[in-house]
């Protein structure tokens, strides 16, 4: 048992400006503002063990920025607490900062002009990272990322999947306890996905460093976490295991099929599906895998209609959090069962 | 036609967007004549007029010499070289080639819209703000129609350097250089913060084979009644040479351009 | 300290980095002798024509203008850049990765960059310094260059502590570049000739409200013996040190003020 993130009750308020319509409303805002309270994050609390790979996962918008850079001490939260390590991410900054690698995607933290190495032996300075301790780490990212294959380059020459890889590493370099990782999988192909996933899988194991992973993307939580929380509109909606997460909600699919001659929707009768939606030659069936499987859907299908290609999509975060709204109870059940407890 | 003056509105308007900006703008040109007038003052304490190769100018004509030089410099001023190295840098002048819209009169029609935007949103403040302070003159009325000829002349000077300056980005990528080196040599020789009544000889005959000095002193003199009708005419044909000079000069450095760009790429 | 090296860490690779463009570079530094250079030109025609301004010579007129310049140019070589760029640092959430770095953020914005553009502006000030001394009656005893250093010193301050509160605005407003320029370029312009010339209330306002007098103006009056002053006590002379110090504190309590607004509202 050891707790090394804790977080309290955790809440963050915005103060947005409301601006007034039309011409007179703009004069008005001049000399007197209107804030609207925009609340981010709305009384979070959950904990985090050491060596611990949690998948932070919600709608754009449902606060996951919010928290994860309360927890790296970027912002103050509103009220409530946060405490890593005994720290308190925002008071004890510099400390603190020494313990944590973050990646936020689509922004580097690397110098843009010089080679990737060159950058990496400043973040060895400023870390103070011992001289074999640093080797050690390239000879990892090395063999794991083939991140010699273009440590010499600038970064600005760098395609996305490098960069990332790049400020992956240089996040890791002073081997921190905790990695904080803002949708680090964004806007890359399969092949760097799957790559960037069997690194973090393999530091965590080498190096029981704590990952915490923001993504809205459902395969990397399958790859990756074994315990998710999933957060809308600034509460935890769930806080527990990802197979509990998807046996409950994630039997969601959607199954898109190409005919080979336009299809109406009054042609086809499907039992036991949720939707059917017909767009020409296309047919986009949603339904439960729990209560019809796709084998059965596309035998009665064929009956009808000539099939020239179909694909079928697990859930994906919207459905499995639009069906927590439509039954909450047993999450709660289930994750106290299956997590001893730690529920928000 | 109407194309170019779509490009001449556009301009305007986006211009009109920056209130704060030009706010400011004007806040710094204001207390930019402050201190000039101040100089000026200053320089003339013991003496009531200097004797110069046109007469003899007084506090009040370098009063006059100051607003007018910082109107014309918003009149003239855009961000032509900047746009020019933009476009070479980013290959969007490869597309150049392909529309049936001169660049050379596409960005003239821009720096128009930009300049008549300053005009009514910066010079106005400006010069209302001056009258205030200063004793600002009102030129005869028969010079007035020289002297519109002749900052209008100025501004197409001013605008061919800026262009052609900025077609060598493409050879020399540093637009900053280049826009810098141009404002500086202009600041000297145009006579926009120093009239070339003052200059010590050698640098009054190097200016004689400059075009800068028909963009700023020239028409001033004309505004401040210190050249006789021949004089001025004199300028305004200047001025129409040294257009003339610079357009052969932008045609033959765009050619050079543009047969760099299609032989060894962006 | 490991400081130090750290930052000698810092420069060695931006200093690699410049190498690859050696001639834009130069031109960088070359740009500033046109420049100042055409600005020091304008001031020697018009002194050359005219007797004085406002009963300073040439060559005071000339240290006046390189006080000010020199400071500029040493203060700019570590501030300048990281206060431009907070703009769209802020902005685009880039100042993040700041944050979570285990450094002061101030002096992580510093020792990232160095601007070498005001090497031009120093090797110009000392060049004109030099041609200076040699006309003008400056008596160079252990006081006077002390205090030389740290009027200088003081001057320095001044110019960081305003590029760094000028900078701070982005914190709390949008467009803090075009309110920096204003700050920052058109106020001090005053500065080019001697404040005695202007108005009373303008020579107030630069002494009292943004004290850039301090920067240059009544460090020369010392060094040039310049008496008769009528607005202002002589004891202002030795002013420069203290300001810069006061207004330091002044831009350090403001920045932290703006990063403490940055952590509570978010970009």
């Amino acid at each position: 048992m050891s707790t090394l993130i804790k977080v309290d009750h955790l809440r963050k308020v915005f103060k947005r400006q409301v601006r007034s319509e039309g011409f007179a409303g703009t004069i008005k805002d001049l000399f007197y503002r209107r804030y609207t309270d925009k609340i981010a994050v709305n009384d979070i609390s959950f904990t985090i063990d050491r060596g611990e790979i949690v998948g932070y996962i919600g709608p754009n918008g449902a606060g996951k920025s919010t928290t994860i850079k309360m927890l790296s001490g970027i912002l103050v939260p509103t009220e409530g607490i946060v405490e890593v390590g005994g720290l308190v991410p925002h008071k004890n900054r510099k400390q603190y900062s020494r313990r944590i690698g973050v990646v936020f995607s689509q922004r580097t933290q690397l110098w843009w002009d010089i080679p990737v190495s060159e950058s990496f032996k400043l973040l060895k300075y400023m870390y103070r990272v011992p001289d074999q301790e640093y080797k050690r780490s390239l000879e990892l990212f090395s063999d794991v990322l083939r991140i010699d294959e273009f440590i010499s380059a600038p970064v600005r020459q760098l395609s996305l999947g490098q960069r990332m890889r790049a400020d992956l590493c240089a996040a890791l370099l002073h081997n921190p306890d905790i990695l904080y990782l803002d949708e680090p999988t964004i806007g890359l192909d399969v092949v760097v996905k799957e790559n960037i996933r069997d690194f973090i899988r393999q530091v965590n194991q080498e190096r029981k460093t704590t990952v915490i992973l923001t993504t809205h993307d459902m395969s990397d939580i399958e790859k990756l976490c074994s315990r998710v929380i999933v957060i809308d509109h600034g509460k935890i909606m769930y806080d527990g295991a990802l197979g509990e997460l998807k046996n409950i909600y994630g039997t969601g699919e959607t199954m898109v099929i190409e005919a080979a001659e336009p299809v109406r929707r009054d042609e086809l009768s499907l039992p036991g599906i949720a939707d059917l939606a017909c767009d020409g030659k296309t047919v986009t069936i949603k339904y439960d895998k729990t209560v019809v499987n796709s084998t059965a859907i596309l035998k009665t299908l064929m009956n009808k209609i000539t099939i020239t290609d179909f694909v079928v999509h697990p859930s994906d975060i919207e459905q499995i959090i639009r069906k927590m709204y439509e039954n909450p109870l047993p999450a709660a059940e289930a994750a106290a069962s299956s997590w001893g407890g730690k529920i928000g | 036609m109407r194309l170019y003056f779509a490009f001449l509105a556009n301009e305007f308007q986006t211009n009109l967007a920056y209130k704060s900006d030009v706010f400011l703008k004007m806040l710094g040109r204001v207390m930019g004549l402050f201190v000039q007038a101040a100089l000026w003052t200053a320089l003339y304490h013991n003496t009531v007029s200097a004797e110069t190769n046109m007469g003899q100018i007084g506090l009040n004509d370098m009063i006059n010499y100051v607003v007018l030089s910082t109107c014309i410099s918003i009149m003239v001023n855009n961000n032509t070289i900047f746009q020019i190295g933009d476009k070479i840098r980013s290959g969007d002048i490869g597309l150049q080639l392909m529309k049936p819209v001169s660049l050379q009169t596409a960005m003239l029609f821009q720096a128009m819209g930009i300049n008549a935007s300053r005009l009514v949103f910066e010079l106005v403040p400006l010069v209302a703000v001056a009258a205030i302070f200063y004793p600002l003159e009102l030129p005869p009325v028969q010079v007035l129609p020289l002297f519109l000829i002749a900052l209008a002349n100025g501004f197409v000077i001013n605008f061919l350097l800026a262009y052609t300056l900025g077609l060598v980005g493409f050879w020399y990528i540093n637009i900053y250089h280049l826009s810098r080196l141009l404002t500086d040599v202009i600041k000297v020789f145009s006579g926009a913060w120093i009239p070339l009544w003052f200059f010590p000889q050698i640098l009054t005959d190097l200016s004689e084979w400059l075009p800068f000095r028909l963009i700023y002193f020239s028409p001033i003199t004309i505004y401040l009644g210190k050249t006789d009708a021949f004089d001025s005419l004199m300028i305004i044909l200047q001025q129409f040479m040294w257009i003339g000079i610079l357009v052969l000069v932008a045609k033959f450095v765009w050619h050079r351009g543009i047969s760099k760009l299609v032989i060894q790429g962006g | 300290m490991n400081s130090l090296r750290l930052y000698a860490q810092f420069l060695s690779v931006y200093f690699k980095s410049l190498m690859e463009y050696r001639f834009s570079f130069f031109m960088d530094i070359f740009i500033q002798f046109t420049t100042y250079g055409s600005t020091y030109m304008g001031i020697w025609i018009v002194l050359t024509r005219f007797e004085s301004i406002g009963g300073w010579s040439l060559y005071e007129v000339l240290f006046l203008y390189t006080f000010n310049l020199l400071s500029y140019g040493i203060c700019s070589l570590f501030v300048w850049s990281p206060m431009r760029q907070l703009e769209w640092m802020v902005q685009r959430g880039e100042f993040d990765g700041v944050l979570v770095k285990p450094m002061n953020p101030l002096v992580h914005l510093i020792f990232r960059q160095f601007n070498q553009h005001f090497l031009g502006h120093i090797l110009l000030s000392c060049i004109v310094f030099a041609i200076c001394f040699r006309h003008l009656d400056i008596v160079w005893n252990a006081a006077n260059i002390c205090y030389f250093v740290l009027a200088l010193a003081g001057a320095t301050a001044i110019q960081a502590a305003l590029l760094i509160i000028s900078g701070s605005m982005s914190f709390w407003f949008v467009k803090s570049n075009s309110f920096t320029d204003t700050m920052i370029y058109s106020f001090r312009g005053f500065l080019d000739y001697p404040i005695s010339i202007y108005s009373k209330w303008i020579q107030i306002f630069l002494t009292f409200v943004i004290p850039y007098a301090f920067v240059n103006y009544f460090p020369s009056q010392y060094f040039l013996g310049k008496e008769g002053s009528d607005l202002f006590h002589p004891f202002f002379r030795f002013g420069t040190p203290v300001i810069g110090a006061l207004l330091m504190m002044l831009a350090l309590f403001v920045w932290r003020k703006g990063i403490d607004r940055y952590q509570g509202t978010g970009s």
